[in-house]
C-alpha cells in the first residue's frame, strides 16, 4: 500500500505558495524568498513524504491465518514375514 | 516517522523565524544624501511616508504627492525601485520593477524631483500586502541604496484574496488526497 507521491509533490508545491500568500495577507510574513521559494519547496518535500507514507485510509490487516498442521506421518508398513 | 515530522516542523520554524519582516530604510553609507517622502490623501485619511520611517502604510485609494532629493548633486545618474519578492537567482532577476529613471546627464544640476500620482483604481481589489520595496540611485558622485517595508491596506475578502483562499483550500485537499493509501498490485 502507498499513496500518491507525484500528486503530493505538485499539491505541496502550490499549497506552500498559497500558504505563503495567506501568511503575507495576514501580515505574518513579508512577501519574499520565504513565501515564494522556501515554503513551496518545503511543502513539496512534505507532499512527497506523505504521498509515500500514505497514512490515510489504511485498512487494519487481519492476522495471517495459522499454517495448517503438518500431515500425520504415514502408517508404518507391517513387518515383512521373514522365512 | 515522528523524527522525520519533527525535522520538517523544525525546518519550517527556522524558515518562519528568520524571515520576520526587517524594517529599515536608507542603507549606510548614504554618501549622496538620498531622501524621499510622500503624502497620500484619500478616502481613508492622510498617510505620511518618509524614507527615514520603518514602515510605510499605504491605503487602497488616493492621490500621492511624492518628493525625492539628494544632498550631493549627481550626474550621469540612474536609479530603479522594485518589489523584492526574493525572486533573484544569480543573474536571473524576476522581481517586478516599479519604476526607473535615467540614465540622465543632469546638466541642470537638479537635486530634487517631485510629482503627484493617483493610486490606480485596480489597486482597490488587491489583498492586503506586506512587501519590501527596494531602490537605488547611482551617479558619478556616488550611490545610495534603500528599502522599506510596505503595509498595503487591501481587502481580505476582495476578489483576489478570495481566489487565494480558495486555492489554498483546494491545494490542501489535494495534499490530503495524496496521503490516501492505494493498493499496489
Amino acid at each position: 500500500m502507498r499513496g500518491h507521491p507525484v500528486r503530493g509533490a505538485i499539491a505541496g508545491l502550490f499549497f506552500g505558495l498559497f500558504l505563503g500568500l495567506e501568511l503575507m495577507m495576514f501580515k505574518v510574513l513579508t512577501l519574499g524568498r520565504t513565501s515564494t521559494v522556501f515554503l513551496p519547496l518545503l511543502f513539496m518535500v512534505l507532499g512527497i513524504v506523505i504521498g509515500l507514507w500514505a497514512p490515510l485510509g489504511r485498512r487494519r490487516t487481519a492476522a495471517a491465518p495459522l499454517p495448517p498442521p503438518p500431515a500425520p506421518p504415514p502408517p508404518a508398513a507391517p513387518p515383512a514375514d521373514g522365512g | 516517522m515522528r523524527r522525520r515530522i519533527a525535522m520538517v516542523a523544525g525546518a519550517a520554524a527556522v524558515v518562519l523565524v528568520t524571515s520576520a519582516p526587517a524594517y529599515a530604510t536608507m542603507e549606510p553609507p548614504n554618501a549622496i544624501g538620498c531622501h524621499g517622502s510622500a503624502t497620500i490623501t484619500g478616502e481613508d485619511g492622510t498617510f505620511e511616508i518618509d524614507s527615514d520611517d520603518d514602515l510605510a502604510v499605504i491605503p487602497s485609494s488616493g492621490s500621492a504627492a511624492w518628493e525625492g532629493s539628494i544632498t550631493t548633486v549627481t550626474h550621469d545618474h540612474a536609479g530603479e525601485v522594485w518589489a523584492d519578492l526574493g525572486l533573484e537567482f544569480g543573474p536571473i532577476d524576476l522581481n517586478p520593477s516599479i519604476g526607473s529613471w535615467g540614465e540622465s546627464e543632469n546638466a541642470k544640476d537638479e537635486s530634487m524631483s517631485s510629482g503627484v500620482k493617483e493610486i490606480p483604481s485596480f489597486v482597490k481589489n488587491l489583498p492586503p500586502l506586506l512587501i519590501t520595496i527596494r531602490g537605488f540611485h547611482e551617479g558619478d558622485e556616488g550611490r545610495c541604496d534603500g528599502f522599506v517595508a510596505v503595509d498595503f491596506d487591501g481587502k481580505l475578502f476582495g476578489p483576489v484574496a478570495l481566489g487565494v483562499h480558495g486555492a489554498t483550500i483546494l491545494t490542501a485537499l489535494m495534499l490530503a488526497s495524496a496521503a490516501r493509501a492505494r493498493k499496489v498490485l
